[in-house]
């Protein structure tokens, strides 16, 4: 009786908080959209078809994803072959640098190569003008090149990630098996090696285009400034502007962008499902064949790292350069440096004071509380035969596939007192839309954790006579500690430093980091914004080895 | 078809010899296995036969044709050689046909006769109406049946078989095993068998070569190399194996009687026959074979023993018995009367003397 009683109850309010945290907004989302003065109706979507004010930012939105996702895969197929399959020298820097832009959140990226590349100051402009000794900068950050540009160069890793992992795991017999038929080297990389990763290649590339279609931070801070709107940036607009219609309109949109994300999601599970995955992976030896490039090793090094220094390094020690200086535009010399930026952030002003106090907080609640509710739905997923529990898995699974506006907008519908709570511009609102978007990280890895567990452990500990509780807190949690630390730092890492959602949903006193760097960017303090960024930059190095560290040799994607 | 020669085959990675300075002349249709523990180097020599590694020094000729030196190779594409691999390398992206036919196709065989080919090939391995089938809709029996249709389709010189039967369930691997020499004995081509299964080992080849540490330990047939094993390596790695530390006691044309090396007296001890090209030595290790042993009565042999266990193995017993400290393993016939606690006499006729300290150094001097 007793255990029934506490079981029933843990799953009863972990679900229950999982319907209110996504069902229930993104249902009200979804009906908002259909609904225009209180009449059901499709005036939203035909407003949206035809004023160009609306489909441009879709049209556009198919188009940034388009052409980011074929920059993706130049950068990340030809990278994860140099690092999986050929004897270029430091391939363990160089698998770590093409992994850095994953860890990077884009914005910060975006206000990086701002430095870089802004008309005229930009350094990479003042160089170049120094050098060829003319006043007109040949490169402006502020177009859809540079959007494509710098969004390709932080979505490559998910390309490179899938491709890499598909070369290395590929039987090295599958490719020797063809060289003894007679097929030559390139032969067998026709024949052979493509067919056999193209599932993986694909994949990739609808992840990176999930990601471009979701990104917010790149599209406002270099698109806005030219005028070109994507959806994430016109949702924006019509929430910044706060009147009803374009809250009806923005919902429409999100819709939108909520059927774009999901279809590119089950896109990519069909692609995966018809890999020949299985038949890949092999038993024993997967020792891939490494092809020894000989006297082009060093030629390709040479190629490949000062590639990546361009793309990867020199916007990171741009956006540290200017963090240094005085006033954005200086010249670079030792009187224009100072750490007063520094200072400023930290201790004087009170705005970014205020967001790191926010963050810190908020990212320590909701990792504490995605990481509860996800262990509770990963034992009801993994460990129980309750009817429904495919739908726990889809809505723990949805919000994250989701793009963050969309959801953060869903919470502004259903949360802001039409329903008799009211959470506008409270803590509470940011803390209920991050626990909606990343529990899934919690979910997935405790519940990778608790399939390795036998249930035989568990059995044994209710014949000792422990009742479920008991079971749960002696046994359970100890042996999926290791999944609980990894899903409370995935969880905390990406809320300390969100922007998609944070944004929508910020009031005066609940700014947050990613919103202060945002706003001081937004209104051209690019030195303070330099320095809370490198500031963040530098906490998720810090971050992130630790994790490493925990999560020792386990790969994600 | 041809034959297959290495001479002096080194392969080095980093500090570590992996094969060390092998030579052997395998003949024109002939089955050769490798045999040796993981890591023996067995696989390597297949990899450097096939062209997938180039030896550090050394040269593996195919016919009369040099193909790989530390300076010179013929890739394996152009070998004309047939591999099945241990994990079969079924391409999971084709049918059985296509398959099948990639070497074919890239041998430029026009369509009919391509088809033809294929088609027999298919056939000659028992999977005829499978040809449109993936390989995951196949078992692992039939993958590797696929595997073994695309190596023989081109009529290799030779073929090359890396484990084949590894990933097998021990009913299926003994079918394919007979199979194996089935189609060798149609098709007459040569066949290196690399394999750490002595069973394997000893039903499929002419002659096996047993590998140990890089180095070719031993060359001959299956009963050469169980009879006669050169080493006590040897000794240990086919069958079973009694060793007993022994001193000889009496030599006289080409024949010794040892003597084991216990407190106790009288001491086990039984006629030996030196070894061609080899005196005997004055100390070493007593080899005898479990079936070579005798059981008699107490009192009817020198060496009195008492049985420690009796397992039942159908066709005989393995019989334990402990004598002067040493245990023996004894193979007893099914109806021997042996029970745990009898007093048994141990003879032999039949046992191998080998000189212990030589062979240690030997192996030290690999290590």
């Amino acid at each position: 009786m007793g255990p029934r009683l506490t079981r029933t109850l843990a799953f009863g309010v972990a679900v229950a908080v999982l319907m209110a945290l996504v069902a229930f907004p993104l249902g009200i989302l979804f009906y908002k959209s259909f609904v225009r003065a209180g009449e059901p109706s499709l005036g939203n979507y035909s407003e949206v078809f035809s004023d160009g004010r609306n489909y441009l930012p879709f049209w556009n939105t198919v188009k940034l994803g388009f052409w980011t996702v074929l920059l993706a895969a130049a950068i990340g197929v030809p990278l994860a072959w140099a690092v999986a399959r050929t004897d270029l020298p430091g391939r363990w820097l160089l698998e770590n640098l093409c992994l850095l832009p994953y860890m990077i959140p884009p914005f910060i990226g975006a206000i990086a190569w701002v430095q870089l590349l802004a008309p005229r100051v930009g350094y990479a402009n003042r160089l170049w003008m120094s050098l060829v000794g003319t006043t007109t900068s040949p490169f402006n950050i502020y177009s859809f090149g540079g959007m494509v540009w710098v969004m390709g160069l932080y979505s490559f890793p998910f390309v490179f990630i899938a491709v890499r992992g598909a070369l290395e795991r590929m039987n090295p017999s599958l490719e020797e098996a063809a060289r003894i038929s007679g097929a030559g080297r390139f032969r067998v990389v026709r024949d052979i090696t493509i067919p056999l990763v193209l599932p993986s290649v694909m994949s990739g590339m609808m992840l990176a285009f999930l990601y471009t279609v979701a990104n917010f931070g790149i599209p406002a801070l270099i698109g806005m400034r030219a005028r070109i709107f994507v959806l994430t940036t016109r949702i924006y607009s019509y929430v910044y502007r706060g009147d009803f219609a374009g809250i009806q309109l923005a919902a429409a949109l999100s819709v939108l962008l909520m059927v774009l994300a999901v279809a590119l999601l089950v896109l990519n599970q069909w692609i995966l499902r018809r890999q020949h995955g299985a038949a890949i992976i092999s038993g024993k030896s997967v020792r891939p064949t490494v092809v020894e490039l000989g006297r082009w090793r060093y030629p390709v090094a040479g190629v490949v790292y000062l590639f990546l220094s361009l793309a990867i390094i020199a916007p990171l020690v741009a956006l540290f350069l200017t963090s240094f200086l005085r006033a954005w535009g200086l010249p670079l010399a030792w009187s224009s440096f100072t750490i007063r930026n520094y200072r400023y952030v930290l201790f004087e002003y009170s705005l970014t004071k205020t967001a790191i106090v926010n963050s810190l907080s908020l990212a320590l609640i909701a990792a504490s509380a995605a990481t509860a509710l996800g262990a509770i739905l990963a034992y009801i997923s993994t460990k129980t035969q309750i009817r429904g529990r495919r739908v726990v898995d889809m809505l723990c699974t949805l919000p994250n596939a989701i793009p963050g506006t969309v959801v953060a907008l869903a919470m502004i519908l259903a949360w802001s007192g039409q329903f008799k709570v009211n959470l506008y511009n409270t803590f509470a609102m940011l803390i209920v839309a991050y626990v909606a978007h990343y529990t899934f990280y919690a979910f997935r890895n405790i519940s990778a954790s608790l399939v390795q567990i036998h249930p035989s452990l568990e059995e044994a500990a209710r014949i000792a006579g422990a009742g479920w509780l008991q079971n749960f807190r002696d046994v359970v949690v100890p042996l999926i500690r290791p999944g609980l630390v990894a899903g409370w730092l995935l969880v905390f890492m990406p809320t300390l430093r969100e922007l998609n959602m944070s944004i929508l949903l910020y009031g005066p006193r609940t700014p947050t980091i990613g919103v202060a760097v945002f706003e001081l960017q937004d209104a051209g303090y690019y030195h303070i914004a330099a320095a809370l960024a490198a500031l963040v930059v530098a906490v998720i190095f810090v971050t992130n080895l630790i994790v490493r560290r925990i999560v020792g040799g386990r790969r994600r994607a | 078809m041809a034959g297959i020669t290495l001479r002096r085959v080194t392969k080095q990675f980093g500090d570590v010899k992996a094969v060390d300075g092998v030579s052997l002349d395998i003949a024109d249709g002939e089955i050769v296995c490798f045999l040796g523990p993981s890591g023996c180097g067995k696989t390597t020599t297949l990899r450097l036969i096939a062209g997938f590694e180039r030896p550090t020094a050394g040269e593996v000729w195919i016919g009369n044709k040099l193909v790989s030196a530390a300076k010179e190779l013929v890739p394996p594409e152009r070998r004309n050689l047939g591999m099945v691999f241990q994990n079969y390398a079924v391409w999971p992206h084709m049918t059985v046909f296509d398959n099948v036919a990639y070497p074919l196709r890239l041998r430029k065989v026009p369509g009919a006769q391509l088809r033809t080919k294929v088609m027999e090939t298919i056939a000659l391995v028992g999977l005829a109406g499978l040809e449109k089938r993936y390989p995951e809709q196949l078992s692992g029996g039939q993958q590797q049946r696929v595997a073994l249709a695309r190596a023989l389709v081109v009529e290799p010189d030779a073929l090359l078989l890396d484990e084949p039967l590894s990933n097998l369930d021990a009913k299926l691997r003994e079918k394919m095993r007979f199979e194996i020499m089935d189609l060798h004995r149609r098709l007459r081509m040569t066949l290196v068998y690399v394999t750490h299964d002595q069973a394997e080992a000893m039903v499929l080849s002419d002659r096996v070569v047993i590998m140990n540490q890089g180095k070719v330990v031993q060359v001959g047939s299956p009963w050469e190399i169980y009879r006669e094993p050169a080493d006590p390596f040897v000794a240990d790695f086919i069958g079973l194996a009694n060793f007993v530390p022994a001193v000889l006691v009496e030599e006289a044309g080409g024949e010794g009687v040892a003597e084991a090396d216990t407190p106790r007296r009288p001491r086990f001890r039984c006629v030996v026959p030196s070894r061609p090209g080899r005196a005997l030595p004055a100390n070493g290790i007593l080899f005898v074979r479990p079936e070579e042993v005798e059981l008699l009565p107490a009192g009817e042999a020198e060496v009195t023993g008492t049985v420690t266990r009796v397992t039942f193995l159908g066709a005989r017993l393995d019989v334990r018995v402990e004598a002067d400290g040493a245990e023996w393993r004894v193979e007893a016939p099914a109806g021997a009367r042996v029970r745990e606690g009898d007093r048994v006499g141990l003879v032999t006729e039949r046992a191998i003397f080998f000189d212990a300290k030589g062979e240690i150094d030997e192996t030290e001097g690999v290590a």
